[in-house]
């Protein structure tokens, strides 16, 4: 090691230095089912099955304390 | 039918959806089909740097001095196959992890048959894994009750 006016440290000093770096980017492929925006808005009129029939959602505030029953959502826009 | 009045959505739901929930990115049925594609994220980023003197006093004695510094940074979705999220903070999880260590050594040769070595290292590991950015309380964002307070 020699720095010029500074330290003369030939054949007595050495300096090593090493980096290494890994990048490393692997996604994942991903398919899965999210809300669509109109579901997003509380509107699940389009939440069919596979023969076409809707699936009801039902209103968990109208849960009969004795049946247990619900009414369905049946909110209508004006 | 089947539509929920806009005034009883929570206001819980409506802001984490849109937050950090895709838009579906084709048109399907939820209940039949997956409606979003897309990659989940999952990326390394590792490094190490090495830093090294090595200095002789005398043909006797011969010295070295090492520093190492390592680290190591993933980011992936915590739960593979669910729909990545959009603020690339919620469900992401991290581990980090630096390595640091020192190293001294020194060789002291008596004769051409016989010499000494003295070598002492010290080594420091620090690790953290959490999901989020580690910084923000999701409980006060979303005004949920938080039991660590």
């Amino acid at each position: 090691m020699y720095i010029p006016g500074l330290y003369n440290g030939k054949n007595r000093t050495f300096f090593f230095s090493a980096y290494e770096a890994l990048r490393n980017d692997a996604p994942f492929r991903c398919s899965t089912s999210v809300p669509t925006a109109a579901m997003r808005n509380g509107d699940f009129s389009g939440l069919l099955d596979n023969q076409g029939r809707l699936t009801t959602i039902h209103d968990p505030l109208t849960t009969d304390a004795k049946t247990y029953a619900r009414q369905p959502f049946s909110y209508a826009e004006s | 039918m089947n539509v929920i009045d806009p005034s009883r959505i929570s206001p819980l739901a409506s802001t984490s959806s849109a937050w950090f929930l895709s838009q579906p990115s084709r048109t399907a049925t939820p209940l039949l089909e997956n409606n979003w594609f897309g990659a989940g994220p999952d990326s390394t980023r590792d490094y190490t740097l090495t830093e090294r003197v090595d200095h002789r006093f005398r043909d006797h004695d011969q010295v070295y001095a090492r520093f190492t510094y390592g680290g190591h940074n993933r980011i992936w979705d915590a739960y593979n196959n669910t729909v990545p999220t959009l603020d690339k903070v919620a469900n992401w999880e991290h581990d980090n992890a630096v390595n640091t260590s020192v190293a001294v050594n020194w060789v002291h040769t008596f004769s051409p048959t016989l010499f000494s070595e003295f070598s002492s290292s010290l080594a420091h590991t620090w690790r953290d894994r959490f999901t989020g950015d580690g910084v923000t309380s999701y409980a006060d964002t979303l005004g949920l009750p938080n039991r660590l307070k």
